[in-house]
């Protein structure tokens, strides 16, 4: 069996780096796996690291190929992750709409990517927290109020203090973002979770009215409730002189947040990355 | 219990899960966390989330396997040449080779092959961890109500973590069956997913005593950051490699013990420096941190004849070091010896 093995993975990797443009869906090689293992281990990456990660693993496979388009790359592992019911799913962090990828198990609709990380009554911590924030109009749940259901958590009993910390390891783990003392989602947990949250809350879920994948903040017309991302705000009214609401064309009454440039993000340096995004509560 | 009574039971178990299909595939999975004794166990329970959410009264499990039996069915058709050519190729031949071609459907799209995804999840998260796998943990928090096709799960999941992942399963403790995966794939300096995990020792930290050592064994704060600025490494800038290099070095090293970090002495303003801790001396030596000097200059140690003199002469005493110590031991063994043997000719 070993050496079946082996020449298996050998013809996998083949001459994969000479093929270059010519793309032959499912094919692993090294540079797609040590991909896969970086990308894991981060849990969720913005497009500029996920970029300089791809440009890494060819150079660390001394593959003189050039780099395939990262679009294309990516949906070639994709095509093998496929039958494993994981994807590497892209998305945009809902503050300024930065383009982040994440490795996602599609096949469980529930928080098991976290199960294996957090004891029970952690985990109900999260969902607890995850109850407010859905329920809540700005997507934001206060650290008051979720530490006051601290004594509803299933199994062992824990303290405030405890759950403070608790809370500050989600934010640590990129589970969930905090701003002044409010909690929402990090777009890890959404690219994660949107299943399980579209399953477990099919009337309290918001949509984005553009794109149409879950809501947690965003920006909401006062005349018919429809909402939209503050991405899919900008990019919808990016030349227009006067916005209005695409749903019942009222005058749309929110300041418009200006479309995220990658390029931009270069010339001003490295500083950008130390930079806190400004909080939009716009309802 | 009653002989014939447990075969009884697995018996009426086998056609149970034979009539009722991928819905009970799931609801098997729900029940079983339910059952497990003690549910503030550290061992992870799979999919044990949706039975404690009581948001909605009706069961939403089933609705799982339909889509995943959509998307697969979806992926399957679009994919079906693509996946094919590359890794289910050789394992379709394989299995079809010795066994009826519609075992080889059941096989890939029925509850075996969500087993096998479980696994794979679950070995992938063992692996992040850095913790070992028994076959116990396996069976009780994935394969269940499977056990009969524990191994061929498991050779099943290995190969997907092999080929996709470039990770192995090993088995490390045949008599308590013990398993750990092991990446396949050359550690490089950047690597983040290794055996040992955590930042790797090699790369950084040797170009770092490099500098403390080409230095005259100090280096200040301002030298090592030229070094690392030519690399790509900046004070405050997180490093997706790295992390924070500013940490690493000032903190997380220090306390590891491989540098030392200090004010340099009567500097005023306060001026930091760096020297090598006593773990770089014990791990690592300065000729093999000139080597990657030199490597790094496309040259040989002995280019830099000042520098290789110093390594020289490092090597020499640490080989009368180790001399000694074997010395020292031998010395100790036999004097241990000489007094056992004394006990025994002078009976008290």
């Amino acid at each position: 069996m070993e050496e079946g093995r082996a020449e298996r993975r050998r013809r996998t990797e083949a001459p994969r780096c000479t093929q270059g443009g010519a793309r032959r869906a499912g094919v692993m090689t090294d540079v797609h796996r040590r991909f896969l293992q970086l990308l894991m281990t981060h849990g969720v990456l913005e497009e500029q690291a996920v970029r300089h990660l791809q440009k890494h693993c060819y150079n660390v496979h001394d593959c003189t190929a050039a780099v395939e388009d990262l679009e294309d790359f990516i949906n070639n592992i994709n095509s093998v992750l496929e039958s494993l019911y994981i994807e590497i799913k892209k998305g945009a962090t809902e503050d300024d709409g930065r383009p982040v990828y994440a490795l996602v198990n599609l096949a469980t609709t529930s928080v098991s990517k976290m199960s294996s990380d957090f004891a029970e009554n952690e985990l109900d911590l999260f969902r607890k927290a995850l109850d407010l924030i859905i329920d809540s109009e700005t997507g934001f749940a206060s650290s008051t109020n979720i530490l006051n259901l601290v004594d509803q958590l299933k199994g062992k009993k824990m303290r405030k203090k405890e759950a403070e910390q608790v809370l500050q390891k989600f934010v640590q783990d990129k589970w969930l973002i905090e701003k002044e003392g409010e909690f929402t989602l990090h777009s890890r947990a959404i690219l994660e979770m949107e299943q399980y949250i579209r399953e477990t809350y099919p009337d309290a879920v918001k949509i984005c009215n553009i794109c149409h994948s879950l809501l947690i903040q965003g920006q909401s017309c006062e005349t018919c409730g429809i909402r939209m991302h503050l991405p899919c705000v900008a990019k919808y009214f990016r030349s227009s002189p006067e916005p209005r609401c695409p749903h019942c064309n009222d005058y749309w009454p929110h300041e418009i947040p200006e479309v995220f440039n990658p390029d931009k993000e270069q010339e001003a340096g490295t500083s950008k990355l130390n930079k806190k995004p400004l909080r939009s509560r716009q309802h | 219990m009653p002989r014939g009574h447990k075969s009884k039971l697995r018996a009426r178990e086998k056609r149970r899960q034979a009539r009722e299909g991928p819905e009970h595939l799931v609801a098997a999975q729900a029940a079983d966390p339910e059952e497990e004794k003690n549910p503030s166990s550290p061992s992870p329970h799979f999919e044990d989330a949706p039975q404690s959410s009581p948001a909605t009264g009706t069961p939403r499990n089933p609705q799982v396997p339909e889509r995943v039996c959509s998307t697969s069915t979806t992926a399957a058709a679009a994919s079906n040449t693509a996946v094919n050519e590359g890794a289910n190729d050789q394992e379709e031949k394989k299995r079809n080779g010795s066994k009826a071609g519609n075992t080889t459907e059941e096989w890939d799209k029925g509850p075996i092959h969500k087993k096998v995804t479980i696994l794979v999840y679950y070995l992938l998260h063992k692996y992040q961890m850095k913790e070992p796998i028994t076959k116990t943990d396996m069976l009780r928090n994935v394969i269940q109500s499977y056990k009969n096709h524990f191994h061929e799960i498991l050779r099943k999941a290995s190969e997907h973590l092999e080929l996709v992942f470039g990770l192995d399963l090993k088995e490390v403790d045949p008599n308590r069956n013990t398993y750990v995966l092991v990446n396949k794939l050359q550690p490089s300096w950047d690597a983040s997913v290794n055996d040992t995990g955590g930042v790797p020792k090699t790369g950084l930290l040797m170009i770092v005593l490099g500098v403390i050592f080409t230095k005259g064994n100090r280096a200040t704060e301002e030298e090592v950051w030229q070094v690392l600025n030519m690399i790509g490494l900046h004070d405050g800038v997180k490093n997706i490699f790295c992390g924070d290099p500013k940490k690493l070095i000032t903190k997380d090293w220090v306390n590891e013990k491989y540098l030392e970090y200090r004010q340099v002495p009567n500097s005023d303003p306060p001026r930091y420096e760096f020297l090598w801790g006593p773990r770089a001396y014990a791990e690592t030596s300065k000729m093999k941190v000139l080597e990657l000097v030199a490597k790094i200059h496309s040259t040989i140690p002995s280019a830099f004849p000042y520098w290789y003199e110093e390594a020289l002469k490092d090597e020499e005493e640490r080989a009368k070091a180790r001399v000694l110590a074997k010395a020292g031991a031998a010395a100790a063994a036999s004097a241990r010896a000489r007094d056992m043997a004394s006990s025994f000719s002078c009976p008290k």
